[in-house]
């Protein structure tokens, strides 16, 4: 019996079972009725009883219908899954064949999605995961903000806080906080620890309750209550050893002693990761009297009715109350609210979004270039697919047939991106720039392998373009015909897209990277206005139990400069309050020979507090009078100097030497203000960024205002650091209970402050060079290939006279002309992305000429050799060789 | 017209299976061969044969060909898979074991 079914299959047409059924039915009357004729019925009367004996004919049809479609169905699946697994053992085999090509095209699809992952997981950990408390996206970060100054986004003052707190609805709970670092004594070593004080909302508005023990009770806010404290997960495990009865005991800070009542969860962090301990903010006796004094950040919850807007505009109404009640401090103040997540990770958005492009261009590349592989072991082929297609084997079950091989490189790929992704995972934890929020909680997570996935996905995809475009177009008779795999040679269309389009993309990383580069190099030859280097800072706080009085803090502080100008290899020693670069600002209004300011004019500069030797120590230039003395300290004429950037704005005359400052406010414990008359001018200090101007700065004399928190600036003629060990001596051998913290040279601050512009050139500059490697190997691939196919003719026209290097230029000439559109395509980009991060950049534009040139130069001489190369080494074959060979 | 059996739930699959292992049938010469093994006892609408071999094939316990009958007709024929006469086997079997316990019920009492 013809085995009908199975050639119905080959030529891929099956009856459809309606057909089927109706046609076995038919077959069972007639041979019924043919059995009652030959037993005497006459045919009308033996076809009517032959219906009659078989029932419902259109139930049983229905019925065998169904069961047939679903039996097609199941076997049609079973197939299917067979032929794919057939397929990809087929796909394995082969590819263990080549493992040149496979090994190759594995590394470029692993390092091409590892960093995909790599990179999002950073952008998941630090931007996209919401921040961790309950309802996180209810947190909204409250600012004051004086538009008229120029002050966005500033700290409130108490005063302004606990007017909100009381009267606004918006809330379910506010809590506002501020920084410090405490001298931790006691138990453990002593050591400076960030610790936060917080007001009454904190459990409140983060929703997170300790672990252990208590929060804090409504009294301990109160002036004067007994101090509490509750400590972090990280402390209590390294500092406290993870004692289960820590509660109740007792832990010194700042020389005061705080009863422990709660432990926060692990991973628990307000506002940062890093902070400590959590304090009481005990309410200032004198609250009303501080509303200009601006220092505490605040974060509210809003209730399930409010939202932002609807906040802002009842704050602002406050505000506005306020400012015409208190005119003299709270005149133009007004409110900015945004989101906390928003507030927490925006700085580190551009640059992660920065870095995700650059990745995701750098898998395009990979992309093609396997891609490329792919093209050029398929042409191979041709025969092979051909001969399967005359076999009667589909299109779609062919395209399967060439996609799994791609799908068993993507996913050895991927597998192996996964050791790539943790190790750049655990680079970009360790080189990130310091200030990146979250950055050390970075893990290869789920949503990141599910991102993996997707891109993998996304990869054999685009992967799978090239290959399958050129079985779906196989001519069948030509590729029969010919031998092997040259006839199809003349489809190098697709090849040379690929070309244009890695070189395009590489081009494009280069020329980003390259702007990067350069306002990475702007910036670090950005003079700081001080000379940084053999420069030692440290800070130093004292507690205002022991040193209440100016008196004893001056007493101390001059008695310590004293001392360690005395160690060998301190060329000199100074303090200064507010240490450039580390974060500082000290805004207040000040009055000129105390004219008084009008309401509503913001006269103000940034207060700092200088020893004598400070200017001589930085090596500020002194540009105009003279900078501090000893004598200046000691009583007699108060004296102040002030900044070039100072001078210019408030005394654009040039006349400001012998006025008279007083700057409003009191940073010392006493009465003591800054003030006196302007003796000098100090060169400008790139104070808060190298990438920013200049503060105008009024220096006052910190003898005569002492303040208890100050840093130590000492220019060593010894390496720096090397002097830390007979500081910490010199520090402790005055008070054993007194920690030095932020130990560094001026040299790293200068770092830090280029870190982030370092970073992003650094990791950019990678990822392009790595683009342009792949598109160099890519350009390599596909002239190989065509000097390959092209050998037998080239062979000929060299036997019939053409030079080597006629040959060799056309081969190149080919080449290098799609490098060149590619290269056109590829500024264009880079330019294009460049634009946008204008942000990012300093002092360079998107379309820096040097750049994008030496880019495109750079890169299109490694085309240049990618084409040469394989050009050349067809010339050495022997044309009668080649000619017979074939 | 004498009173014939209703076929029990089941007992047709065991009967087309009985009857293919004889050797490649199509569905008239199957409900011919039970009409005659059965003594005409069964009251069957051949055609309620045909949901049955269907079902069969789609477990796998026959297959089915298009061919040519005796007389020349376009049928279509069915044969026992190996895995259809292991599944005539267990169920024939069963089948007895049936037989002889509701026999047993319903036979004379044992003294």
């Amino acid at each position: 019996m013809p085995r009908f079914r199975s050639l119905f299959r080959l030529i891929g047409r099956e009856p459809a079972p309606a057909e089927d059924v109706a046609a076995e039915f038919e077959a069972h009357l007639q041979m019924k009725a043919d059995a009652l004729v030959r037993s005497g019925l006459s045919p009308e009367v033996a076809r009517r009883e032959a219906e009659k004996r078989f029932g419902p004919l259109e139930r049983f049809a229905a019925e065998c219908r169904t069961i047939d479609l679903a039996e097609r169905r199941e076997r049609r699946r079973r197939e299917w899954f067979a032929g794919m697994l057939q397929d990809v053992r087929h796909a394995c085999r082969a590819l263990i064949r080549s493992p040149v090509f496979t090994l190759t095209a594995v590394l470029v699809l692993a390092l091409g999605i590892g960093l995909n992952a790599t990179v999002f997981s950073v952008l998941r950990g630090v931007v996209l995961r919401p921040l961790p408390y309950p309802g996180a996206d209810r947190l909204i970060k409250i600012y004051s903000s004086n538009p008229q100054s120029g002050w966005p986004l500033f700290s409130v003052s108490p005063a302004d806080f606990y007017d909100w707190a009381r009267e606004s609805q918006s809330f379910r709970a506010i809590v506002a906080w501020s920084d410090n670092h405490y001298a931790a004594t006691g138990i453990g070593p002593a050591e400076q620890v960030p610790v936060v004080e917080v007001t009454g909302g904190f459990q409140a508005v983060t929703g997170v309750a300790p672990m252990l023990g208590r929060g804090f009770a409504a009294g301990e806010f109160d002036r004067g209550a007994p101090r509490v404290a509750i400590v972090s997960h990280e402390t209590w495990t390294a500092r406290f050893g993870g004692d289960a009865g820590i509660v109740g005991k007792r832990w010194i800070l700042d020389g005061e002693s705080y009863e422990i009542v709660g432990v926060m969860p692990p991973r628990f962090q307000f506002p940062i990761q890093t902070t400590a301990a959590w304090v009481p903010f005990q309410t200032p006796a004198d609250v009303g009297s501080q509303r200009g004094s601006h220092y505490l950040r605040v974060v509210g919850r809003l209730t399930d009715r409010a939202t932002q807007e609807s906040a802002e505009s009842e704050l602002a109404t406050i505000a506005a109350r306020v400012a015409k009640e208190f005119p003299r401090s709270s005149t133009n103040w007004t409110v900015d609210l945004r989101s906390f997540h928003e507030d927490t990770v925006e700085d580190a958005r551009p640059t992660l979004i920065l870095l995700m492009i650059g990745v995701g261009l750098l898998l395009v590349v990979a992309c093609a270039n396997v891609a490329n592989l792919m093209l050029v072991r398929a042409s191979g082929r041709s025969g092979e697919v051909a001969v399967r297609s005359a076999l009667g084997a589909g299109r779609g079950r062919l395209l399967w047939h060439g996609a799994s091989e791609v799908l068993v490189l993507v996913g050895i790929g991927s597998l192996a991106a996964i050791p790539v992704a943790t190790f750049g995972a655990a680079m970009i934890r360790r080189f990130a720039p310091e200030g990146v929020p979250r950055i050390d909680t970075v893990r290869l997570d789920a949503p990141s392998l599910l991102f993996t996935l997707g891109i993998t996905a996304l990869a054999a995809l685009l992967v799978s373009l090239a290959p399958a475009r050129r079985i779906a177009r196989v001519d069948l008779r030509a590729a029969l015909a010919g031998s092997g795999g040259r006839s199809v040679g003349t489809r190098r269309g697709l090849h040379r897209w690929l070309v244009g389009l890695e070189t395009a993309l590489a081009l494009a990383l280069l020329a980003v990277a390259g702007v990067l580069v350069k306002s990475k190099m702007r910036l670090e030859q950005v003079d700081p206005g001080f000379d940084p280097s053999s420069t030692l800072t440290a800070s130093i706080s004292l507690p205002d139990k022991t040193y209440r009085t100016g008196e004893q803090i001056a007493q101390f502080q001059l008695e310590l400069l004293r001392r360690l100008r005395d160690v060998p290899g301190v060329e000199s020693a100074s303090l200064i309050f507010g240490l450039p670069l580390n974060g500082f600002g000290y805004s207040s209004s000040f009055s000129i020979d105390s004219v008084p300011v009008p309401d509503g004019v913001n006269q103000s500069a940034q207060l700092r507090l200088a020893s004598a030797d400070y200017f001589t120590t930085q090596k500020i230039p002194i540009v105009a009078g003279r900078g501090f003395t000893e004598e200046d300290g000691q009583g007699g004429r108060p004296v102040v100097v002030i900044s070039e950037s100072a001078a210019r704005k408030f005394w654009p005359d040039g006349k400001f030497l012998d006025r008279f400052v007083r700057v409003d406010s009191r940073p010392g414990p006493g009465d003591a203000r800054p003030q006196g008359y302007i003796i000098g001018v100090a060169g400008d200090v790139h104070d808060r960024g190298l990438d920013q101007e200049p503060w105008a700065i009024v220096y006052g004399n910190i003898e005569t205002v002492p303040v208890p928190y100050a840093s130590l600036a000492l220019r060593t003629t010894v390496p720096p650091l090397s002097l830390v060990p007979e500081v910490r001596r010199i520090v402790t051998a005055m008070n054993p209970d007194l920690p030095l913290s932020e130990v560094q040279t001026m040299d790293a601050l200068v770092r830090y402050a280029t870190a982030s512009q370092r970073f992003r050139a650094w990791v950019m500059g990678f990822f392009a060079l790595l683009a342009a490697a792949l598109a160099g190997l890519g350009v390599y691939g596909v002239i190989s290939h065509i000097v390959a196919q092209r050998t037998r003719e080239m062979g000929l026209r060299r036997a019939l006279g053409a030079s080597d290097s006629q040959v060799v230029a056309e081969v190149v000439r080919a080449g290098m002309r799609d490098a060149a559109l590619g290269a056109v395509a590829g500024l264009g980009l880079g330019w294009l992305i460049a634009s946008n991060l204008s942000r990012l950049l300093y002092q360079v534009t998107a379309a820096d000429p040097v750049v994008l040139g030496l880019s495109a130069a750079g890169f299109l001489g490694v085309a240049f050799a990618a084409c040469w190369i394989p050009a050349r080494r067809a010339t050495r074959a022997d044309p009668v060789v080649v000619l017979r060979g074939q | 017209m004498p009173p014939t059996l209703d076929l029990l739930q089941g007992t047709l699959d065991l009967l087309v299976l009985k009857a293919l292992s004889w050797g490649t049938r199509h569905g008239y010469a199957v409900a011919s061969w039970i009409r005659d093994r059965s003594g005409d006892e069964f009251l069957v609408e051949e055609g309620a044969l045909y949901p049955a071999l269907h079902r069969l094939e789609r477990r796998g316990w026959v297959e089915s060909e298009w061919g040519l009958s005796e007389n020349n007709r376009k049928a279509k024929f069915y044969r026992l898979t190996t895995m259809g006469r292991a599944q005539l086997r267990a169920e024939a079997s069963l089948w007895a074991r049936y037989v002889t316990a509701v026999g047993r019920v319903l036979g004379p009492a044992e003294r």
